[in-house]
């Protein structure tokens, strides 16, 4: 008798499910199957919505209201602007990639996408599932707010020296500064054979001031561009940003000092019809 | 009656003038009294009894026509200064000097007035802040103490130093501490030979005359003057120095003679004036013999100051009558300088000690090649290598070089304490504002004001802000100027 195709020993303990290949008989009378063992021997797609306009969308979706429907009685919060900025989902581009639908992907589909997954994560943080967590970190990339988060985490290197870099008007500095006695030197010059003016010594100096830990730092300042004054603030700001590296407690009283955000000025450009920036040429009555 | 009376007024107004249009002016002019004499014309008499000439009167003005930095050193300002007496300030001393280290020192009063007859006390140093000269015994004297001080039991040829370092270390002040320390060793009886600037003979400021038997140039003006400084800081000693030749000398046509081991070299410089005669002369010669000779017994210590003068422009002001400019190797002087520098000159007990300086302009390649700081480049230009110069730095093993140093962070302190002792600085609370959202403990701790606290934080900030540089940290904790 004809029966279904036994599925051999060998493979009935394989996982792999989608790579079995059943031995058919070559001559099968098939003519004398039932509806059942025909149903058998179909190819059988792997996603349920195979044959649906955007397949793996789709099933994305359905996915998605599962998990919605089964956590349904979890309860939700208000999701902050901060969180929406820190953590966004993938980008329509990436998410029809990541779907292989080419054209047949639109943003309607894409917004549908997003509203499920915004429902899913204003889920009780305390109360999300592993999950939904899982599902929600799939589909989550950083933004530049997040990196920059992350990377300003910075470190002391293996030698304890901090480094930063900072720049003021056409000037760019970077510093390392390691515990020390209150050396600086400015491009392999003592601090006193570089900026001769006691004034532009007495700003670099200042962030220690501001922390009252005075001669406690040596400064390894490599500088290049601008001026003089362009430069000694260009220091002063990137050791402001090395000190909080070594105390990020440091960092509102450095802020509130001043010392955190460099100064956004710049040289004016020249405009047309005009000598300078603002300078008019003589004005002639006649 | 009127119209006589009006008649007659109009009688005496010109014809020429103009008419007024009333008389009543006229008549109502008060009349000229009778008999009465012009005011004489004062004659202007300088006698001072009659005319009241020598009576002083009190300046409209200033108290003086110097800028305020000469100004405070011309009306001694360091009178008002706080006495030294009263801080316990020990004086320098050849014997225990390791007793003094990282402490601020006098000089005793001999030696002050010699250093300040030798021009060793300079206008930056700023020395009119205090009673009288200080300075700070710190590494580099020390050291200069065991490198250069030690030595001068042997011969100068041997004992030939170059202080170099940047602007402001304290070159200056360490020569000036090396000629204290010299006079303490031997008690006083050590002969200072110091030159302030070469600038002086270099600049032009001198009368300048060829002696063919020298073929050299003297400068009789220049040496009559520092003749003078050198025999007032050297009094003592060249008062009891015997002259081993007999001289012979005219002064207005008449002549002297001293006499061998009965006149002495104090009666050389003081009585014969033929150091600032405007011809051709031995005498300086014969004066650099005579210390020569008793640098057996005595040391000599010659000193110079601001060695990159010749270094950075060895070509002077001087020109010649074919109006190339005359090599400082052809002055009398100049020749001296490189002569002691070369050790062609040398004492049998002594040293030289040259100090650099960073105000010379710009600098030149000529001390770094005779110090062996830099190899010699042949492509390099005369005016930006001297040959003739470098290599006397380089003769008989070449001159050593000594590195000073900048302060270390507790000599720093210690200088500071000195300042604010004498009150030259100021230690106060920044006037910053109490913001009124503040707490009450914390507008106490704003208000509160612990001085050694607030001390110890300025002289960290001044030691980062100047590198532990004396000038920089005289500038920047007492000069508001």
């Amino acid at each position: 008798m004809v029966g279904r195709p036994q599925i051999p020993s060998h493979l009935k303990n394989n996982n792999n499910t989608r790579r079995i290949l059943l031995p058919i008989q070559p001559q099968l009378p098939y003519l004398q199957l039932s509806n059942a063992q025909m149903e058998r021997t179909r190819v059988v797609p792997t996603l349920s919505t195979f044959y649906g306009g955007n397949p793996r969308h789709d099933d994305t979706i359905d996915t998605l209201q599962a998990l919605i429907r089964k956590y349904i009685n979890l309860p939700t919060r208000i999701i902050d602007e901060s969180e929406y900025k820190t953590s966004r989902f993938i980008s329509f581009e990436d998410y029809s990639k990541l779907m292989e639908s080419g054209t047949r992907l639109k943003i309607a589909h894409y917004k549908e996408f997003v509203l499920l997954l915004n429902r899913l994560r204003s889920i009780d943080t305390q109360l999300l599932p592993r999950d939904v967590s899982e599902t929600l970190q799939k589909y989550t990339v950083r933004t530049g707010e997040a990196s920059t988060t992350a990377n300003s985490m910075k470190t002391l290197d293996k030698w304890g020296r901090a480094k930063a870099e900072a720049k003021r008007k056409r000037s760019r500095a970077g510093v390392h500064i390691v515990k020390g006695d209150g050396h600086v030197i400015v491009n392999g010059l003592q601090f006193t054979q570089y900026f001769t003016r006691e004034s532009d010594r007495r700003k670099i100096a200042y962030p220690f001031q501001v922390i009252g830990q005075e001669a406690q730092y040596n400064v390894f300042a490599r500088t290049n561009g601008g001026g003089v004054s362009g430069q000694v603030e260009a220091i002063m700001y990137a050791i402001s940003k090395a000190l909080v590296v070594f105390n990020p407690l440091l960092k509102p009283r450095l802020h509130k000092a001043g010392l955190l955000t460099s100064d956004t000025r710049k040289v004016e450009r020249k405009k047309p019809g005009k000598v300078k920036a603002r300078k008019s040429p003589t004005w002639v009555k006649r | 009656m009127l119209r006589s009376v009006t008649t007659r007024a109009l009688a005496r107004v010109p014809s020429r003038s103009v008419r007024s249009l009333s008389s009543s002016n006229i008549l109502l002019a008060p009349k000229k009294k009778q008999g009465a004499q012009p005011a004489k014309k004062l004659k202007q008499g300088y006698n001072k009894k009659k005319d009241g000439a020598g009576e002083k009167k009190a300046k409209a003005g200033g108290m003086t026509h110097l800028g305020f930095d000469d100004a405070v050193r011309a009306l001694k300002f360091e009178k008002l200064a706080v006495k030294l007496d009263s801080l316990e300030i020990g004086k320098l001393q050849h014997n225990g000097l390791e007793k003094l280290q990282q402490s601020v020192v006098k000089y005793d009063d001999e030696t002050q007035f010699a250093l300040f007859r030798l021009g060793m006390f300079k206008k930056f140093q700023h020395h009119e802040m205090f009673e009288s000269p200080i300075s700070l015994v710190s590494n580099n004297t020390s050291k200069l103490s065991n490198e250069f001080i030690d030595q001068l039991d042997g011969p100068s040829i041997n004992n030939r130093v170059c202080l170099i370092g940047e602007k402001g270390t304290g070159k200056s002040t360490l020569l000036a501490q090396a000629a204290a320390l010299a006079r303490s060793k031997y008690n006083n009886e050590v002969i200072l030979l110091h030159l302030e600037s070469p600038l002086k003979i270099t600049e032009g400021s001198s009368d300048y005359f060829f002696n063919k038997s020298l073929t050299k140039f003297h400068q009789p003006m220049f040496t009559k003057k520092w003749l003078y400084k050198l025999r007032s800081a050297n009094e003592t000693i060249f008062k009891k120095l015997k002259l081993t030749r007999d001289i012979l000398f005219t002064i207005k046509k008449q002549e002297y003679t001293l006499k061998k081991d009965e006149n002495t070299v104090w009666d050389l410089v003081y009585k014969n004036k033929d150091f600032g005669k405007m011809a051709s002369t031995n005498a300086f010669q014969f004066l650099l013999e005579e210390l020569i000779h008793h640098s057996k017994e005595v040391p000599v210590l010659a000193s110079i100051d601001d060695i990159s003068v010749i270094t950075t422009n060895p070509n002077t002001a001087y020109r010649h009558t074919d109006l190339k400019k005359i090599h400082v190797s052809e002055l009398e002087i100049g020749d001296l300088i490189l002569k002691l520098i070369s050790g062609e000159v040398s004492f049998s007990k002594g040293g030289v000690l040259l100090g650099e300086s960073k105000d010379s302009g710009k600098d030149t390649h000529t001390l770094r090649v005779g110090l062996r700081l830099e190899q010699y480049d042949p492509w390099l230009k005369a005016y930006e290598c001297d040959n003739t110069i470098a290599n006397k730095f380089l003769a008989n093993e070449g001159v050593k070089v000594f590195d000073v140093k900048n302060l270390s962070s507790e000599e720093s302190t210690e200088l500071l304490e000195f300042y604010e002792a004498t009150g030259a600085l100021k230690v106060r609370p920044y006037p910053a504002k109490v913001h009124k959202t503040l707490t009450a403990v914390e507008q106490a701790e704003a208000a509160s004001f612990d001085k050694t606290l607030h001390f110890e934080k300025i002289a960290k900030s001044y030691y980062t802000i100047t590198g532990g540089n004396p000038r920089e940290l005289l500038k920047s904790s007492v000069l508001s100027y």
